[in-house]
């Protein structure tokens, strides 16, 4: 054949070239790209850039220089003016600065041009978030909703999710303030804003989907699913929601109340405890008490609540609400409570947390040599919890594979004994109906010959297993001693580590009924997967025996023939047949083809190797610092039980410019733990507050919402049609500047 | 490894074997020959009466040790009711070794040497015109040398082929006709004058069996069978030359004083042509399992080669022309019966097959010239055969 023209090599050059030219493509466009690395540099390079501005602008408020950070804000807004978050800023520093008219004003105009000028740089629709954050301040949520209705969710920048958010959560909402929560926190994941609606959301979600079910199914509700953690915590952060949304989860819980009846106790008190805690921002430490007192009975009255982790989990949350409001002598109680119950249940590591806890308690009710009891307390059982004795720390072996391996064994041996159907049936059957004797026989010794090597390869698995664990435990006495004896070293290699694992005797014995187990299957699944034809498995027996085969030949002959036929022409073959099986059945079982010293000599061996790891010394075990609890409670919490600002005598003592008192009240202020044992003989101990009240939770700001009035005059028929203003509840966004501070900086 | 030993010089070193096997009985021997049976006395019968042949041969015959025992070999073939081809040069006790058979068995022994000019009548005999007293003309046959229980055809590759295919015809058939007369060869010739009777159709079967010698240094003017009639022998048995030692005590024991007459062969005592025949009839009912049976075959398909069935293994393959007939694996079977009953066995295994192998195929596998060529035999690839089938 010639070499002319061949169309089919011609297409495949002509696929070969496009793909080329397609990679080719693909290379020159990958390049004009910029890497990836480059451009998140360039973006964490911008995200530094505006964190270090907020920071910036974040300190000037934090030290009460509003009308500064205004300024900044101002300035870096202009010159980055595609930054949602300073804008944000700006409407914050506006509010604290008292310039939100002037900020009107401006972002008025930049929201009504068309395009930014030199002189006016702001984004239109930035703008427009801006003057949302304005008339959310002023509680005007209808004029929030139509500012930010061009925004898509898709592109929307993280503050006018957070903010869309916010306005759902005010018309309760939750699952689309929940989802604002996400695509916010996706959006900007470091969003502190974000954060918090989050949270706020989801828990709310979650509480109200609880509720749901209550109403829905009272009796039969778990209420101990009520006690998590999640929800709880979402009641906790209830007070300190809008009217609207308490009046909301309050409607929903009488409701649930009215349905319980008396059908579910429990439930019933657990609703009680929910509804007090709605109402906790108008009850106050009177609620809170009842709160108290409820979950009390609550365990008093179900030993499996008494039981559960979530009473102490009620329990220590309360405690720490009694410590924010600082009521000190409840969470001690609560806190003494809690350890005590904690001692009964052995949980000790818990326990010594909750004695640092009341440890810190003492110290701030003054109770400086009781504080150094607890702690010393503390102390000495996390140092007891650290030494462990050996059966402590090693692993608990679970006894139930030998028990498994020896049930396996004894089964096999009922099936064996059944016939050895199961080992030979294609033999044994045909057999039994010609010659039931010989088959009996034949049976007899096809399931002691299994046995034997059953025995045989347990024993042979047990043997390697003894050596294997006697190199091990030399390697590991080695690695010790270099240590501790010939100080090779500082630290063991793998000492330390595997030390759990040296519980031999009992590994051992799980390892063999393992190998016990393994055995038993695999000469099931070998008998009934490799089933042979008579023929053949008489003939291994023959080998095995070395009958000359005359096993073979008796089975072939009774296949083809009538035992009285076979014994009328060949009964010397019958009889042998009988003969070689009969001798062939072996006598005592002996697993070790060893001499009866050796085998002495090995079980001792493998006994003092077993017993060696027994005594293994136990690795040092460093004792592990003090539990150090955190103990910081959520700034909400602390307003629910403060006098408001205006009867609060206390002020700033701090400003940094000299202003207002600057005298130190340390008496409540908590002690670094490292620094107990030093000040125990002290009078007066204890550091500074920041600005004289906490920051805020979320953003680390001064927090300023203290003068909320919740003794709210609301019309309650009004509230049901969800038509007020926001001003008509008395509460006041958090956002809003009491008066107080207004004009300090003039 | 044998030699002619004359009757007068027994070689001390025969074999006792019959001294330690059990004496049969004969009341219970009589017994049993009445029934098809085979139980453990008759099987030691066999067994016992086997060794004591062996041991009546073996006083005549010196045999080194470690060798092949081509004595049981030849009685296994006897027994097994078959012919024999032996092979040797010159001297090294063939016709001695058959005398010494017929003579412990107490048969009729004959011996045909066969040469070029030998004609088939010079075999089966003639009918010859005798004057009777009144002086008439009457035909008379004369039985030839056929007319034996053991038949030597010395050297039979010397005879022409039409002679060789008389005696053949008489192996295969166990019976001859002359003159439209059909004779039986092999009765029992103790109890009839005349040894040539026209068969008369009640005596079904006889002991005839040919033991044919064949020189294999001498090729000039001989006329080597035919494949075909080779396969007729049951056992090929090849009887090596002696060593220095070995030959030193036959050439003692060949020239020295005349032996006395216990030290030669005798009739085994006891020992009937009936008896033998039942001795013969009691390897058929030894049991055959499947995987003898499967053995046999296997060896047997191995050594043959066929297009489009080749071998498993690759020297068959290469060197062989023809592969063992189907008679190959019945001797096989048939020696592996008898072997099993002289092992005190009812039944034969695969052990047994691979032991006979080689006297019972080693003629039937002819060879290439590229085995010549390669100084590959067939004995050395019968055993490979064996070794591959896992034996």
């Amino acid at each position: 054949m010639g070499t002319g023209y061949r169309p089919e090599r011609m297409l495949w050059l002509q696929q070969a070239i496009r793909m080329i030219a397609v990679v080719l493509l693909l290379v020159s466009v990958v390049s004009f790209i910029p890497p990836a690395s480059a451009q998140s540099e360039r973006l964490s390079e911008q995200e530094r850039r505006i964190n270090g501005l907020v920071k910036t602008g974040r300190a000037m408020l934090t030290n009460q220089q509003y009308a500064r950070a205004y300024k900044h804000f101002l300035t870096y807004a202009r010159q980055q003016p595609e930054e949602a978050r300073l804008y944000r800023w700006l409407v914050l520093s506006s509010l604290y600065a008292d310039r939100k008219n002037a900020l009107t004003e401006l972002m008025l105009d930049a929201s009504e041009q068309e395009t930014p000028t030199t002189k006016l740089p702001f984004l239109s629709e930035l703008a427009d978030y801006a003057l949302a954050e304005l008339a959310m301040s002023d509680g005007n949520v209808d004029a929030v909703d139509n500012l930010l209705t061009d925004f898509s969710d898709r592109t929307a920048p993280s503050p006018v999710l957070v903010l869309k958010g916010q306005v759902a959560l005010l018309s309760s909402d939750f699952e689309t303030a929940n989802r604002y929560a996400d695509l916010a926190q996706r959006r900007d994941s470091n969003d502190p804003e974000a954060q918090r609606l989050a949270q706020i959301a989801s828990g709310l979600f979650a509480m109200t989907e609880e509720l749901d079910r209550v109403i829905a199914d009272p009796a039969g509700y778990n209420f101990l699913d009520m006690t998590n953690s999640e929800v709880f915590a979402a009641a906790l952060l209830l007070p300190y929601q809008p009217v609207v949304l308490q009046e909301e989860v309050g409607t929903q819980l009488i409701e649930a109340y009215l349905s319980i009846g008396n059908r579910n106790q429990e439930l019933r008190i657990l609703v009680d405890v929910y509804r007090q805690l709605a109402d906790l921002s108008n009850g106050g430490m009177e609620a809170l008490m009842t709160i108290d007192a409820s979950i009390n009975e609550l365990a008093a009255l179900s030993p499996e609540f008494a039981e559960s982790a979530s009473f102490l989990q009620v329990l220590e949350l309360i405690g720490r609400f009694w410590l924010a409001v600082r009521e000190y002598e409840r969470a001690y109680e609560t806190f003494d409570q809690i350890q005590l119950i904690q001692e009964q249940r052995g949980e000790r590591t818990a326990q010594a947390c909750s004695l640092v806890i009341l440890g810190r308690t003492a110290t701030l009710m003054g109770r400086r040599d009781e504080a150094g009891d607890f702690r010393e307390k503390a102390r000495e059982i996390t140092e007891a919890e650290a030494q462990k004795t050996r059966d402590q720390l090693v692993l608990p072996w679970g006894q139930f594979w030998p028990f498994v391996a020896v049930g396996l064994l004894a089964a096999l041996t009922l099936v064996s004994l059944v016939g050895s159907r199961v080992i030979a049936p294609s033999l044994i059957t045909p057999l039994r109906a010609q010659d039931p004797g010989t088959a009996r026989i034949l049976s007899n010794q096809l399931t002691r010959r299994v046995w034997v090597l059953t025995l045989y390869f347990v024993a042979t698995l047990l043997l390697l297993l003894a050596v294997l664990a006697a190199v091990t435990l030399g390697l590991l006495v080695l690695d010790w001693a270099s240590v501790e004896v010939f100080k090779w070293r500082d630290a063991t290699m793998v000492y330390g580590r595997v030390y759990e694992w040296t519980d031999a005797p009992r590994l051992g014995a799980v390892t063999a009924g393992f190998a016990l187990m393994s055995a038993s299957i695999m000469v099931l699944v070998y008998a009934s997967t490799r089933q042979k034809k008579p023929a053949e498995i008489a003939e291994r027996i023959d080998t095995g025996l070395a009958t000359g085969g005359s096993l073979e030949a008796f089975v072939t002959a009774v296949s083809s023939a009538p035992m009285t036929e076979i014994s009328s022409r060949n009964p010397a073959l019958v009889t042998r047949a009988r003969q070689v099986t009969n001798n062939g059945v072996p006598g005592w079982i002996f697993p070790f083809a060893l001499s009866p010293l050796l085998f002495a000599v090995g079980i001792i061996v493998l006994g003092g190797v077993l017993t060696g790891y027994r005594y293994l010394p136990i690795p040092e075990q460093p004792t592990p610092p003090l539990c150090d609890p955190d103990t910081y409670v959520p700034p909400p919490f602390l307003q629910a039980s403060q006098p408001a600002p205006q009867t609060q005598q206390r002020q700033a003592p701090m400003t940094g410019e000299g202003e207002g008192e600057t005298g130190l009240d340390v008496s409540d202020s908590e002690v670094p733990d490292s620094a107990i044992d030093d000040l125990l003989s002290e009078q007066s101990v204890g550091g500074l507050d920041d600005a004289g009240e906490p920051l805020d939770y979320y953003t680390g700001l001064p927090d300023r919402q203290f003068d909320i009035d919740r003794s709210t005059s609301l019309d309650p028929n009004r509230s049901r049609s969800g038509s007020y203003l926001l001003d008509d509840t008395g509460l006041r966004p958090r956002q809003s500047v009491p008066e107080r501070y207004r004009g300090r900086w003039d | 490894m044998n030699t002619e030993v004359s009757n007068d010089q027994m070689p001390e070193t025969a074999n006792d074997e019959a001294a330690s096997a059990p004496a049969p009985t004969a009341e219970p021997a009589q017994a049993q020959m009445h029934r098809q049976q085979l139980d453990q006395a008759s099987i030691d019968h066999f067994a016992s009466r086997f060794h004591a042949i062996a041991a009546e041969v073996r006083k005549d015959i010196l045999s080194p040790e470690g060798e092949e025992d081509f004595v049981g070999e030849l009685l296994t073939a006897l027994f097994a009711r078959g012919h024999v081809l032996l092979e040797s040069r010159p001297g090294l006790g063939k016709t001695t070794l058959v005398r010494s058979l017929g003579a412990a068995l107490g048969l009729q022994f004959g011996r045909v040497q066969f040469t070029p000019d030998l004609m088939p009548a010079d075999i089966t005999g003639t009918t010859i015109l005798r004057t009777d007293e009144r002086g008439g003309l009457y035909p008379e046959f004369q039985s030839g040398p056929v007319f034996a229980n053991i038949l030597l055809a010395d050297e039979i590759n010397r005879a022409s082929p039409k002679t060789q295919a008389a005696l053949l015809e008489a192996m295969a058939e166990r019976q001859m006709t002359v003159a439209g007369v059909t004779y039986k060869p092999g009765q029992d010739y103790t109890k009839s004058a005349n040894i040539a009777e026209p068969d008369t159709g009640t005596d079904a079967s006889g002991l005839f069996h040919v033991l044919a010698t064949q020189n294999p240094i001498e090729q000039e003017g001989t006329y080597p069978l035919p494949e075909a009639q080779l396969d007729r022998f049951f056992f090929k048995l090849v009887i090596p030359s002696p060593d220095d030692s070995l030959l030193a005590s036959i050439v003692t024991h060949t020239t020295g004083v005349q032996r006395e007459v216990s030290e030669t062969a005798q009739h085994v005592d006891g020992l009937t042509f009936e008896e033998l025949q039942y001795l013969q009839s009691l390897p058929l009912l030894v049991e055959t399992p499947e995987s003898a049976l499967n053995f046999a075959v296997e060896l047997c398909q191995t050594l043959n080669p066929v297009a489009g069935r080749p071998s498993d293994l690759s020297t068959a393959n290469e060197y062989v022309m023809y592969g063992p007939s189907p008679r190959g694996a019945q001797a096989l079977i048939l020696a592996a019966k008898v072997r099993a009953l002289v092992e005190g066995l009812p039944n034969i295994n695969a052990d047994l097959i691979a032991r006979v192998a080689g006297p019972a195929l080693r003629h039937r596998v002819i060879l290439n010239h590229r085995a010549a060529i390669d100084g590959m035999d067939s004995d050395r690839l019968i055993a490979d055969a064996v070794s591959h089938l896992g034996q």
